[in-house]
């Protein structure tokens, strides 16, 4: 019994040891494409508590390290699918509500769905997911890993990322040049709205904090029986907050960004002239037609988030994509238009194509760095989550894909996927 | 007098001499190519393929390549035959709409589809830059007798004959989308009961007038033409398999997705599959149906089902089918030569083989690659796309 | 003699060695084995090979290889009959082109990827009657399956089981006037009333038998009709309220007809006429959704002393879900109503044995018998108890659900 004891003592005093972290881990002999910079052949990523530690050629590794041999493979980033559906429930994508900037798609998520794994399995390690487009402002979007959790708080990578708009998107593939103009009015307005009401906002705080300091004077002064005939202060108008506004605050101070679908030219040029006149971050997403205005675009400081690349992805037939041309991609790119590549496809499994997406966008026309960095650390810089993923770089997330070939060569297959340093993913060998 | 007369004589001669120099076919094509995957005979690296008059004098390793041939040097890029698409609804727009089902009426079987199709439309010239020169123009599949679909050839040109086959067999769908809610049949028994009393109809010999329905029918049930029918599921294609074995005809099962769970049965009745598109499935399980259908015998072609994905996309079917376990080769063979079989037009097309058609396709990459673009096509010897540098 | 006995002694033993190379035997060992057929038999032994029933009774021996399926402390039964099943079938039951349908052959449109043959199984039902949807005066062609096989062609044991007829007034649900158009048009053509039901009815058999008589049947539609005139095909009639059975009754005098009724909620009060003419029942369902729509709320009730009634006065009873998937499953059905009148062995065969002669596969399945196929159902406890569970289903040999 006493040995028991003492076995159970020491076991405890183990026990942080075996459960800081996972051990390190070393991916060796591949060939590393880190996106970020030049690819290196024969080398070595060094893996520590999830993060990216050392990478590079002649990296040493200790002696306790597991080791993941790579000779003969592709290593790259976890790619990220811009335009994901992963995890929403159909129905519930879109608040009939025409402007709904503070719902967030947190609270509509579904991560017990089956599809997830699949996808992980073809080496997405991220997804962004956003709002539907059936209102004219649906709300934020979040970026989520596909680590496997059935906890959407454990799946979060960053929430807000954008506020999620739609100009011209026709209903049953019907759609009025009158209908196109009133969604653009509408969301002028509702801008214009939100820098009426921050600047009530500044002014009610403003007024508030004299309110506060002559209050406390007069305070002092009763307190003090001073027969100085003071006047109370008058309190300021009750301020209402407004969530939606408040919302659309944050896109107007440039704290996050506002990510308006637009497929038609005139729906493009009317994002960039908001922009322009209320100078917020835009992110224009899907793009259909840019390439027909594509200099106006690379004029601008607008990035593009670019899906389907080809129409195959949705349900057709849709009016928006009547004039879609799969050179897109690789006409916008030339012009030096900052684009990451979505799949926008019919359903949340389809995510799993990102990499054909990107060989599509290469075959027709598109550089190849280009389009590996657009499904990763482009991606990644738009959605501002390039801190944590989007390419190897010491200090980031061990996200990390192991393929059988370069992942734009359309029969590699992924072998081995890792989320900080996890397993997410290993190839079993079929017969 | 005499000398002017000869000057205009020699200046006609000379004129049409020139004409039929710079003619719209050069009488040899001499195509030199990296790579030349021939689908029945095999690869051939640094190749050479003859064209004369719209049709595949030689291919080989060694040809000889006569003076005056006009050389199209492709060397480092790889050629294959022009892709077919074995069922397809392109041209057919009303708008935005295809207009490939007659809904109104439940046997629609004497509407030729090709009266429909706009051989102008934008869709046509899409296609050729894609690779897809021959295609099957079928109707949709809301129509338990659906109508006769067409094999046409995509050099659409009043000079030639680019309609193949006019009335390609007839059409029949026993999938739940032929199920209509406001008219007959609107139940599965219902469908079967009406396609089985209009094939019993057409075997009767009876002569009571003018009956078109029972005309084409007769096409199937007693002249032994091809019944393309649509079936997906797998109570759909026991549907289909029951119509086949009740009435002994020669059938090509459309959309047979989950033919894969049956494969034992469909090989059985050598029954040829016409897959849909895989872009349209995007779960694993279904990606991998291609592979295991064809790998229990079945032969398998590959559609775009145009619009419903692009036609441009036949090709990423080859590709997905191979990433999730089809055979390479055979993975080309479903866009070539088994299409080409299927569709009953392989003495003309589906290879790269002496005697048939120049229908080529030339790649900056290996096709089951979906990074590789097309930078040329050509149909019967005649450039109909040609990729520009920009 | 003594050469007869080597020979015998050998081919004993070459059997012994080759025994390992046959189909291979399960044997189960049961607490309690409900034959229906005949007396309970207590720790006996069931032998199945190729999907059949080999041998069945106590002191049989295990023969070595075979699989020992242990069910020691639990009751066995044969698998259940539902005479009226939730229709495993995609897409529209009822087909609304037409009231008279009879050459519609549900079979047709099964699916054996439905979810519904599923749940049916965990259930303990492993034969089901399918018959086609209930709006349409004479439906079609009902088909006796299994719940397995990859395509409908191996689920079907016995096709063209039955014809099915409706006499409430559910063919008269559909009528749909469209707007501002004038009232002729598909949905517009059904009867509307009570009286013009039964005159549609009458009138196919009328056409029929003029038809039989004359021997001249070009319509499949007559001809199927005119099969059902022959005693080749039974009827299965769904109606509720006792007249819709009383109108019915007078209809099959007039034709002779061999009928069989489902549902029948209010039969208690035509039992002599049916027990009269040895009229069999399937009862089921024994709940209704409240406010399903587009379904005629006449008559649906349950009366739960319905079942106890009809048997006391010598009709065949038998008890089906009707139709109904996931409501109450059999075996509870069979445990109310022995709780409300019926004899338990009465129950027990009214799940087994008595839907399997109503539709005419009592060769096959119904209860455990040498011969017959190897369907069973082993049970936590007695299966009219509410808190047994359904423990393993084997069909054809093979264990479907545990």
């Amino acid at each position: 019994m006493k040995d028991l004891k003492r076995f159970v003592v020491l076991a405890f005093l183990f026990l942080p040891f075996l459960s800081a972290g996972a051990q390190e881990i070393a991916i060796k002999a591949g060939t590393v494409l880190p996106i970020s910079d030049a690819p290196i052949e024969n080398g070595t990523i060094l893996i520590k508590d999830g993060k990216i530690a050392a990478l590079g050629q002649n990296i040493a590794v200790d002696a306790d390290v597991r080791i993941i041999d790579a000779n003969g493979k592709f290593v790259m980033p976890g790619m990220i699918d811009a335009q994901s559906r992963l995890f929403v429930i159909d129905r519930e994508f879109n608040e009939r509500r025409s402007i709904a900037a503070e719902l967030n798609i947190l609270d509509g998520l579904d991560p017990y769905i089956k599809e997830a794994p699949e996808v992980a399995a073809q080496g997405v390690t991220a997804v962004y997911v956003a709002p539907g487009t059936r209102s004219l402002i649906g709300g934020r979007g979040a970026v989520l890993k596909l680590n496997g959790s059935k906890d959407v708080g454990k799946m979060l990578l960053k929430s807000d990322i954008a506020v999620k708009a739609a100009i011209g998107v026709s209903f049953n593939n019907e759609s009025s040049s009158l209908g196109r103009l009133a969604n653009y009015s509408s969301i002028r307005e509702a801008l214009l709205e939100t820098k009426i009401y921050m600047h009530n906002k500044e002014k009610h705080e403003r007024e508030q904090a004299e309110y506060d300091k002559k209050k406390s004077e007069y305070d002092k002064k009763k307190k003090a029986r001073t027969t100085e005939k003071a006047d109370k202060p008058k309190r300021p108008a009750r301020f209402r907050l407004n969530p939606t506004r408040e919302a659309l605050a944050r896109v107007l101070r440039k704290e996050i960004p506002l990510q308006i679908e637009a497929h038609r030219v005139t729906d493009i040029l009317n994002a960039l002239r908001l922009a322009d006149e209320f100078d917020f971050t835009l992110i224009l997403d899907k793009c259909t037609e840019g390439y027909l205005v594509a200099e106006e675009i690379a004029g601008s400081k607008a990035t593009v988030i670019l899906g389907p690349v080809t129409t195959s992805f949705a349900d057709m037939p849709r009016l928006e994509y009547r004039n879609h041309d799969i050179r897109n991609a690789a006409i916008l790119s030339e012009k030096g238009v900052k684009l990451a590549l979505g799949v926008s496809g019919r359903d949340g499994a389809s995510s799993k194509f990102v990499a054909l997406a990107a060989s599509m966008a290469e075959a027709n026309g598109m550089d190849r760095d280009l389009a590996l960095r657009a499904v990763t650390l482009t991606s990644a810089e738009i959605l501002g989550v390039a801190d944590r993923i989007g390419s190897l770089e010491v200090g980031k997330d061990a996200d990390i894909v192991m393929l059988s070939g370069h992942p734009l060569d359309s029969l590699s297959q992924v072998e081995m996927v890792l989320i900080e340093g996890k397993t997410v993913f290993e190839r079993k060998d079929q017969q | 007098m005499k000398k002017r007369r000869f000057l205009s004589f020699l200046v006609i001669l000379s004129i049409s001499f020139c004409l039929t120099s710079f003619g719209n076919e050069p009488q040899v094509i001499a195509i030199r190519a990296g790579k030349i995957w021939t689908v029945t005979n095999g690869v051939i690296t640094d190749g050479i393929i003859l064209v004369k008059d719209g049709k595949i004098q030689s291919v080989g390793e060694n040809v000889d390549v006569s003076e005056g041939a006009k050389v199209l040097d492709m060397s480092g890029k790889n050629v294959m035959p022009g892709m077919i698409d074995a069922h397809c609804h392109i041209g057919l727009s009303l708008d935005i709409f295809s207009e490939m089902n007659e809904t109104v009426a439940a046997v629609a079987a004497e509407m030729l589809i090709l009266d429909a199709f706009n051989p102008y439309s934008d869709d046509v010239n899409k296609a050729l830059r894609c690779g897809v020169t021959t295609i099957m123009l079928a109707p949709g599949n809301r129509n338990p007798v659906g109508g006769l679909p067409a094999i046409l050839k995509l050099d659409i040109n009043k000079a030639n004959d680019w309609v193949l086959v006019r009335a390609a067999g007839v059409e029949f769908s026993v999938m739940n989308e032929a199920l209509m809610f406001d008219r007959e049949p609107t139940s599965r028994a219902g469908l079967m009961e009406l396609i089985r009393e209009e094939l019993d109809k057409a075997k009767e010999d009876k002569d009571d007038g003018f009956n078109p329905t029972r005309d084409i029918l007769k096409r199937v049930v007693v002249a032994n033409k091809t019944a393309y029918i649509w079936a997906r599921n797998v109570d759909e294609i026991a549907s289909a398999m029951a119509i086949v074995d009740e009435y002994e005809l020669k059938a090509v099962l459309v959309a047979a997705e989950q033919g894969d769970e049956i494969a034992d049965m469909i090989a059985e009745r050598n029954l040829p599959v016409i897959y849909p598109p895989l872009l349209l499935s995007s779960r694993d399980k279904d990606l991998k149906r291609a592979g295991r259908i064809a790998g229990n015998g079945v032969k398998l072609a590959f559609s775009s089902l145009a619009p419903k994905t692009d036609l441009c996309d036949l090709r990423t079917s080859a590709v997905l089918a191979a990433k999730y376990g089809l055979d390479k080769e055979t993975a080309l063979k479903c866009l070539t030569i088994n299409a080409a079989e299927i569709l009953g037009v392989a003495d003309r097309l589906g290879s790269i083989s002496e005697g048939k058609d120049a229908d080529l396709v030339i790649l900056n990459g290996e096709p089951l690659q979906l990074t590789s673009g097309i930078e040329m096509v050509m149909i019967n010897g005649n450039i109909v796309y040609q990729r520009q540098e920009e | 003699m003594r050469i007869y006995v080597i020979l015998l002694t050998f081919l004993m033993l070459v059997s012994a060695f080759v025994a390992p190379g046959r189909a291979e035997i399960t044997a189960i060992k049961a607490g309690k084995i409900l034959t229906i057929s005949g007396e309970p038999i207590t720790d006996g032994v069931i032998l199945i090979e190729d999907g059949k029933i080999t041998e069945i009774g106590t002191g049989i021996d295990i023969p070595e290889g075979a699989a020992v399926v242990d069910a020691d402390k639990k009751v066995v039964m044969p698998g259940i009959v539902d005479a009226s099943a939730p229709a495993p079938v995609r897409g529209d039951l009822n087909e609304q082109s037409n009231e008279i349908t009879p050459t519609l052959r549900i079979s047709d449109a099964l699916d054996p990827q439905s979810k519904a043959l599923k749940r049916i199984v965990q259930t303990g039902v492993t034969t089901l009657f399918v018959s086609p949807g209930r709006q349409n005066i004479i439906g079609g062609l009902g088909v006796v399956v299994k719940p397995t096989g990859k395509v409908p062609q191996h689920m079907v044991i016995k096709d063209e089981a039955a014809l099915t007829i409706v006499m409430d007034m559910d063919p008269t649900q559909g009528n749909r006037i469209p707007r501002g158009q004038p009232p002729v048009n598909f949905y517009f053509r059904r009867p509307g009333t009570r009286m013009a039901i039964i005159w549609m009815l009458r009138k196919s058999f009328f056409d029929a038998q003029q038809q039989t008589d004359s021997e001249q049947i070009e319509d499949p539609n007559l001809a199927i009709l005119s099969s059902v005139l022959k005693d080749e095909i039974p009827i299965h009639v769904n109606a509720r309220r006792a007249i819709a059975i009383r109108a019915t009754l007078k209809v099959a005098d007039e034709y002779g007809l061999k009928l069989i009724f489902q549902e029948c909620t209010e039969g208690y009060k035509v039992a002599e006429q049916l027990a009269e003419r040895k009229i069999p029942v399937v009862l089921g369902p024994f709940y209704y959704y409240p406010g399903s729509m587009g379904q005629y709320r006449e008559g649906r009730k349950v009366n739960w002393n319905n079942a106890g009634i009809l048997a006391e006065a010598g009709v065949k009873v038998a008890l089906s879900s009707g139709g109904q998937p996931g409501a109450i499953d059999i075996l509870t059905a069979a445990t109310f109503a022995v709780r409300h009148g019926m004899d338990s062995d009465e129950a027990l065969k009214a799940i087994t044995i008595i839907p399997a002669e109503i539709l005419g596969v009592a060769d096959r399945v119904g209860s455990l018998e040498k011969g017959k196929d190897a369907d069973i159902v082993i049970l936590s406890g007695d299966p009219l108890n509410v808190t047994t569970r359904v423990e393993k289903v084997i069909l054809n040999g093979k264990t479907v659900y545990q």
